[in-house]
């Protein structure tokens, strides 16, 4: 999410960049996709995997909604 | 610009239309629906017929009808496109994301909250994020329907904002979703006849098909006429049209928010599924409209829509068709633009009230002050939008151009999230 949000700021920034993602990709849609899907797979698999099941995150959901304290979803 | 009796019956016909809207809202709000949450999520029990309507109302917003109208005017077929993509991000939607109604989520950043790990820095994250693209999806709005009001009675911009806010703002205000919903029922109705009306009567208008083509290969633009306009924009440019579309009806909080409130998860899945087939079916109509408008404009040398093809809806409503249906095509116009802004406008105060409130007072909010609190934020979104809209267009112009090219980054992250349970 970052890494797309990161690509729109310097497509907006640096004109160079710009001018040259428009005359390849016609517009930052298809490089954005190609770069977060990415930087989702590589900071995914560089990261220890997901610890809970459907239901506590759903808790932990409602947890962060309620503001309580996240400890006793475990 | 439209002038004399035709004016007068326009102006009389939007007020009409607007207080037709507040009493919808008013009647919505007797039914016991802005109570605590019930303001925010419609009690959760949204019924198939009503969800089609707001689903689709919502998805044929300024993008949809006006700029895919341009889209038909400029580029021909390419005019088809964008809605067509925004009528598959709604599939996408039925199939990949309608099973979370039974997680009574309120907002997309709680969902993906879900999707990762139940990570609150995501949701934080995520929260603030979608506030702003909000704010700016409202402020666009606004300034779309400004525009629209300006052109055709002349209107002084700051006025034609002030009214175009108050349109919408006004039942959202009183009724809370269900007002949204029902209104979009309504507007619906409006927008697809209107389009369906200035749609069959383009063609004859530009003197059939065969005077359309040739238009365009006066212009030195035959490539329009081929399928999606790939012969004008090339496989790329038709692509980047379709992903944003496709991503902003897939990542939007709205849909995803017609999933939330819908009566049960195979409610949500079916309404959106024929929503989409009524978006999919509606998508040659801006442009055939579009196409139908370059060729008019051409042969008659309309200077300002060749100019500002954003105005070609708004101009085959007002010089094409005679006054009674070009008041139906202009309040179907304006019922695009405002289904859509009053669907940002809620979601923007429920993301405020349930995430970005937290995340700044870290204390949730009083169910039984939902209604209050989100009223005063509505009110707050709308002067901000507003404010944005008059005092920093510029840097609105800019967070939208920015949000344009982030959508697809929280598009992927969504859809990766979903598939993939290693994703973090």
């Amino acid at each position: 999410m970052a890494s797309g949000i990161a690509f729109g700021v310097v497509y907006l920034v640096y004109q160079p960049f710009n001018a040259w993602i428009t005359e390849v990709f016609k517009g930052p849609a298809l490089p954005v996709t190609i770069v977060t899907f990415i930087f989702c797979i590589v900071v995914s698999l560089l990261t220890p995997p997901s610890t809970h099941t459907e239901e506590e995150r759903v808790a932990l959901v409602m947890a962060e909604r309620n503001q309580e304290k996240t400890a006793s979803v475990r | 610009m439209v002038s004399g009796q035709y004016a007068v019956l326009f102006v009389i016909g939007f007020f009409v239309y607007i207080g037709l809207m507040i009493l919808i809202a008013y009647m919505t709000s007797k039914k016991g629906t802005t109570q605590g949450e019930d303001y925010l999520m419609g009690g959760r029990n949204v019924g198939l017929l009503l969800l089609i309507c707001t689903a689709a109302a919502t998805a044929v917003g300024t993008g949809t009808s006006v700029g895919a109208t341009a889209n038909g005017f400029r580029d021909g077929w390419l005019g088809a496109v964008y809605p067509l993509a925004n009528a598959i991000g709604l599939v996408t939607v039925a199939f990949c994301f309608s099973h979370v109604r039974k997680h009574k989520f309120r907002t997309l950043c709680e969902e993906l909250q879900f999707y990762y790990d139940g990570s609150p820095y995501m949701r934080k994250f995520m929260s603030v994020v979608i506030f702003i693209v909000s704010i700016v999806w409202v402020g666009s709005a606004i300034n779309g329907g400004a525009n629209y009001l300006a052109y055709l009675i002349g209107m002084d911009m700051i006025p034609a904002k002030i009214i175009t806010v108050l349109a919408f703002g006004v039942y959202v205000f009183v009724g809370g979703y269900m007002a949204v919903v029902w209104t979009d029922a309504i507007q619906a109705v409006l927008l697809f006849g209107g389009f369906v009306t200035i749609a069959i009567l383009a063609i004859p208008a530009a003197g059939g098909f065969d005077n359309i083509r040739a238009a365009y290969e006066a212009a030195g633009n035959p490539g329009a006429m081929t399928a999606f306009g790939v012969g004008s924009k090339g496989v790329l440019g038709v692509l980047a049209v379709a992903l944003a579309s496709y991503y902003g009806a897939m990542a939007g909080p709205t849909a995803h928010m017609r999933v939330y409130t819908a009566k049960s998860p195979q409610t949500a899945r079916k309404a959106i599924l024929i929503a989409a087939a009524v978006v999919g079916c509606f998508s040659i109509l801006p442009a055939i409209v579009g196409m139908s408008g370059f060729t008019i404009a051409s042969n008659t040398g309309a200077e300002s829509v060749l100019a500002n093809p954003d105005f070609t809806f708004a101009y085959m409503a007002t010089t094409v068709f005679p006054p009674a249906i070009g008041l139906v095509c202009l309040i179907a116009g304006l019922s695009a633009i405002m289904s859509s802004a009053d669907s940002d406008a809620i979601a923007g105060v429920t993301t405020f009230l349930t995430d970005v409130y937290a995340l700044i007072f870290k204390k949730p909010v009083e169910d039984k002050d939902i209604p209050k609190y989100s009223r005063i934020i509505l009110v707050i979104m709308l002067v901000g939008a507003f404010g944005m809209t008059i005092f920093a267009n510029d840097i609105m112009s800019y967070i939208n151009n920015v949000i344009g090219s982030f959508t697809p980054g929280m598009a992927v992250a969504l859809l990766v999230g979903r598939f993939w349970k290693r994703t973090t």
